[in-house]
């Protein structure tokens, strides 16, 4: 099939498969249309339909809340189309995603599951191709057991690998996430697209950087740090990262970011931000080479980093209170401009 | 020119005189925007408060690992970008951007605050109502 779009900075045309959305159709042959959560949720990569039949693949999307069905919008990353057809996208694309990997589907096969804390688990995915991605991004797995993908970040970082790794948080009535609580998943086949996401790190902007994590936020900023390590990044620009959990039992991955500090110990700081108990004498006596202290992550951010914002790229992901807090304070107190603060819109 | 019957409809202007009405109405400068422009942005200096007259916005503040959409609809008849109103360089914590082509008036912030310095009254009363306005979205924030 082929799907012609309209949009701000020119006409384009690509091909669909049968049952494939739009969205993915259109990304994984180099187009760069608007989206930013790509499963559904938040609403950016919506188009009206000029021409053709349209079919829906999740009629709940919580995205669709700003479609207007009267004008035939729709949202691309949850329709198939079920023949030639045009869509009006209102945004600008280009044909060719720059310096980006382009996004492409692949089987992966799930290895190596790992409990963290009662309710965060970790595994890998081994690829049955290479991808590239930049620190930061994040891809959308789809399993046949439960309907429609979940976008996770990488934890991981290397130029191409066949091996992706995710730290995933059970989500209260999540599918996904029950579903890779509740069965034994390793070895268990899994779709993968991407890799996507725009909030990335590229060493060459040479930039100080502040990493902001609540909860399983932390998986990206794991990554944005290793790609830093790797190119030595932090021998002359400074790395902050604040993680916030609510208690000593939903902390993980200790002894990774004691690693990276490790190796950089006069530049790279990372402090743990408990908001619902006082710090647990034995966790600092554990984790010596890692700041403690109580309270929201937003807010002991502020405190530690008041005087601190020289050059800073910010990076936030985690909770939508932790995100808005992060945000405002970024905005208002450390006055940051916009294009300093990278964020995905999704979880 | 922004008619003063749809001005006394909006929640932060509804307790103001004729007089003030008229004088908000008289300052406010139309504008249009293209489908999937951003009025504002995240991080943006906040010089102006909006009344849409028609079209569809979508207001976004942070997003995250939340169960819905984020952010919300503007419609038509409504006052939005706030922040203008606040002391000492305000800043946008939220992007504003347009679901739909979309006609705006744009209200100074500095008139606004000339116009309160003059009527002390009219800027009491839109205090008033801009406080109960952040108190709302305080409780929703706590609701999330």
């Amino acid at each position: 099939m082929k799907i012609h779009v309209q949009t701000k900075s020119g006409e384009f045309e690509y091909d669909c498969e049968q049952g494939e959305n739009l969205l993915y159709a259109g990304l994984r042959q180099g187009l760069t249309l608007p989206y930013e959560c790509a499963t559904g949720t938040c609403g950016t990569c919506r188009a009206r339909v000029q021409e053709g039949e349209i079919g829906l693949e999740w009629a709940d999307a919580p995205g669709l809340s700003y479609v207007n069905h009267e004008k035939n919008e729709l949202l691309m990353c949850r329709s198939t189309a079920s023949g030639n057809c045009t869509l009006r996208v209102p945004a600008k694309v280009t044909d060719g995603a720059g310096d980006m990997a382009i996004p492409g589907y692949r089987k992966g096969k799930i290895n190596n599951v790992r409990e963290r804390t009662h309710d965060v688990v970790s595994f890998d995915v081994t690829l049955d191709s290479p991808m590239a991605f930049d620190a930061g991004q994040f891809a959308v797995l789809e399993t046949e057991v439960v309907t429609g993908g979940r976008a996770y970040s990488m934890v991981n970082y290397a130029t191409s690998t066949d091996t992706l790794d995710f730290v995933i948080k059970r989500k209260p009535e999540g599918k996904f996430s029950d579903w890779l609580f509740e069965n034994n998943i390793d070895g268990h086949e899994i779709d993968v697209f991407g890799p996507l996401g725009k909030a990335t790190f590229h060493p060459e902007e040479k930039k100080n950087l502040l990493c902001m994590a609540g909860g399983s936020g932390i998986a990206g900023m794991m990554s944005i740090i290793a790609r830093g390590c790797e190119v030595s990044h932090f021998a002359d620009h400074r790395g902050h990262v604040f993680f916030g959990v609510r208690t000593a039992e939903d902390v993980f991955y200790l002894d990774e970011l004691s690693s990276f500090v490790d190796a950089y110990p006069e530049t790279l700081e990372v402090t743990v931000a408990l908001s619902d108990e006082d710090i647990p004498r034995d966790l600092e006596n554990r984790y010596p080479r890692i700041k403690f202290h109580t309270g929201f992550v937003h807010s002991v951010t502020s405190e530690q980093m008041a005087g601190k914002y020289d050059n800073i790229l910010a990076y936030v992901a985690g909770p939508p209170p932790m995100v808005d807090g992060a945000l405002r304070m970024l905005v208002l107190e450390a006055r940051l401009p916009g294009t300093d603060i990278r964020y995905d819109k999704f979880g | 020119m922004l008619s003063v019957e749809n001005l006394v409809k909006t929640d932060l202007f509804q307790d103001l005189s004729d007089q003030a009405l008229q004088a908000i109405a008289g300052f406010a400068v139309p504008a249009t925007f293209e489908e999937g422009d951003n009025i504002y942005q995240l991080g943006d200096d906040a010089n102006d408060l909006y009344y849409l007259e028609s079209g569809r916005l979508r207001f976004s503040i942070g997003v995250g690992n939340r169960p819905d959409a984020s952010g919300s609809l503007i419609l038509p008849g409504k006052i939005f970008g706030w922040a203008a109103l606040l002391h000492e360089h305000p800043r946008r914590v939220a992007t504003a951007s347009c679901l739909e082509d979309s006609d705006l008036y744009i209200i100074s912030r500095q008139n606004l605050l000339e116009l309160f310095s003059q009527d002390q009254a009219a800027g009491y009363q839109v205090m008033r109502r801009l406080a109960t306005t952040i108190a709302g979205d305080f409780v929703s924030v706590l609701s999330v």
